[in-house]
């Protein structure tokens, strides 16, 4: 059992993955401002919001709004000019290009990596780096959300670091396009933090070694005797 | 890695605290391979050691613990680097080197004591 599955309740899984090889978009919501542009296809997920499309930006979202921090990353593929990327703690969407909440990293033709905060109304740049941006070329973005702090890579080289994100806490994770015909795949999304307040006065996860355990209260208590109590894998 | 509990000595003569890096757990009192970071009320300390099946302790600071009050106990382990910290979560109370053991479970431990956690939370 997953650590992530103890408490407090979550509605989603402990962890997210999509290589879109069954050709669906099960477990996704999409918001989009013209209708079905996101389709997953050729074991892939292709958002057509290029020039020619006059779709202007769509999102994709996936898990859970309180999921706090974690690391996603997906392979990103402009097939157009405009760009394209990742978000986190994303809440409040809706099918305008602005309407979400939210931490968006993204490729841009232009030739640069963005850090966007999305308040809902606005999407304010908190970040820039150049980079030669080739439509047509894969990218791996990677986004780290953990407390206030969001960090952010490409292809395993980190482009921003510890960028105060403490506007955003919490909310699913998302694919976004802007402007750009896109090819996304292969996303993951990994929770780092797990909590167990007892408040459920269970220790379901855990696994006891000797001792006397009991809940009560909202605690968890080892009673006049050794024990150990585990949780977690072990490969932490 | 960062491991953050709430831990409370509720009564007896050893410690209690957290373990991180667990593997190969047995139900005797050492048995496992991995770290343990334990408060003790009765010699007003903070240990640190490590398990292979028997204890080898590391470092010990002193710190005033009081029996039957919660302190805030956090583990910091970033490869070889291990800092713990009681309370005040700016300064370590300890801070090692050591390269033992790299990865495994977290839990929590009490050692000829009993004991009370809470709001334990997991960083990885």
């Amino acid at each position: 059992m997953r650590f992530g599955s103890i408490a407090p309740p979550y509605n989603g899984s402990a962890d997210f993955e999509d290589d879109y090889s069954d050709n669906t978009d099960d477990g996704w919501a999409e918001y989009s401002m013209s209708g079905s542009d996101i389709v997953a296809f050729a074991n892939a997920y292709l958002a057509n919001n290029g020039p020619q499309n006059f779709n202007a930006s769509s999102k994709a979202l996936a898990g859970d709004e309180t999921w706090t921090s974690g690391i996603l990353i997906a392979d990103v593929t402009l097939r157009s000019s405009g760009d394209a990327g990742i978000m986190t703690r994303v809440t409040n969407a809706g099918h305008g290009a602005n309407e979400a909440l939210g931490c968006y990293a993204a490729i841009s033709s232009t030739g640069k990596v963005v850090l966007e905060l999305h308040d809902g109304r606005k999407n304010i740049e908190i970040a820039s780096a150049p980079m030669a941006v080739t439509i047509g070329r894969k990218y791996r973005l990677k986004m780290s959300n953990s407390g206030s702090t969001v960090k952010v890579w490409v292809d395993g080289v980190q482009v921003f670091d510890t960028v105060d994100s403490s506007a955003h806490k919490r909310g699913q994770i998302g694919l976004r396009t802007n402007f750009a015909d896109v090819t996304f795949d292969n996303v993951k999304y990994t929770r780092t933090v797990d909590k167990d307040r007892f408040v459920d006065n269970a220790d379901n996860g855990w696994k006891r070694f000797g001792g006397n355990f009991s809940l009560t209260g909202g605690a968890y208590y080892l009673n006049n005797a050794n024990g150990t109590g585990t949780t977690g894998k072990s490969s932490w | 890695m960062t491991l953050e509990s709430d831990v409370r000595v509720m009564s007896g003569t050893g410690d209690t605290g957290l373990i991180f890096r667990a593997t190969n757990l047995g139900t005797s009192a050492d048995a496992m391979n991995g770290y343990y970071v334990g408060i003790r009320d009765s010699t007003d300390q903070l240990l640190l050691g490590r398990m292979n099946g028997t204890w080898s302790e590391i470092t010990t600071a002193s710190v005033p613990i009081q029996s039957g009050v919660n302190y805030r106990m956090k583990v910091v382990a970033a490869g070889p680097d291990i800092r713990v910290y009681i309370d005040d979560m700016a300064i370590p109370k300890l801070h090692v080197h050591d390269a033992t053991w790299s990865a495994g479970a977290v839990g929590v431990r009490a050692h000829f004591a009993s004991a009370a956690f809470d709001n334990l939370s997991i960083t990885r």
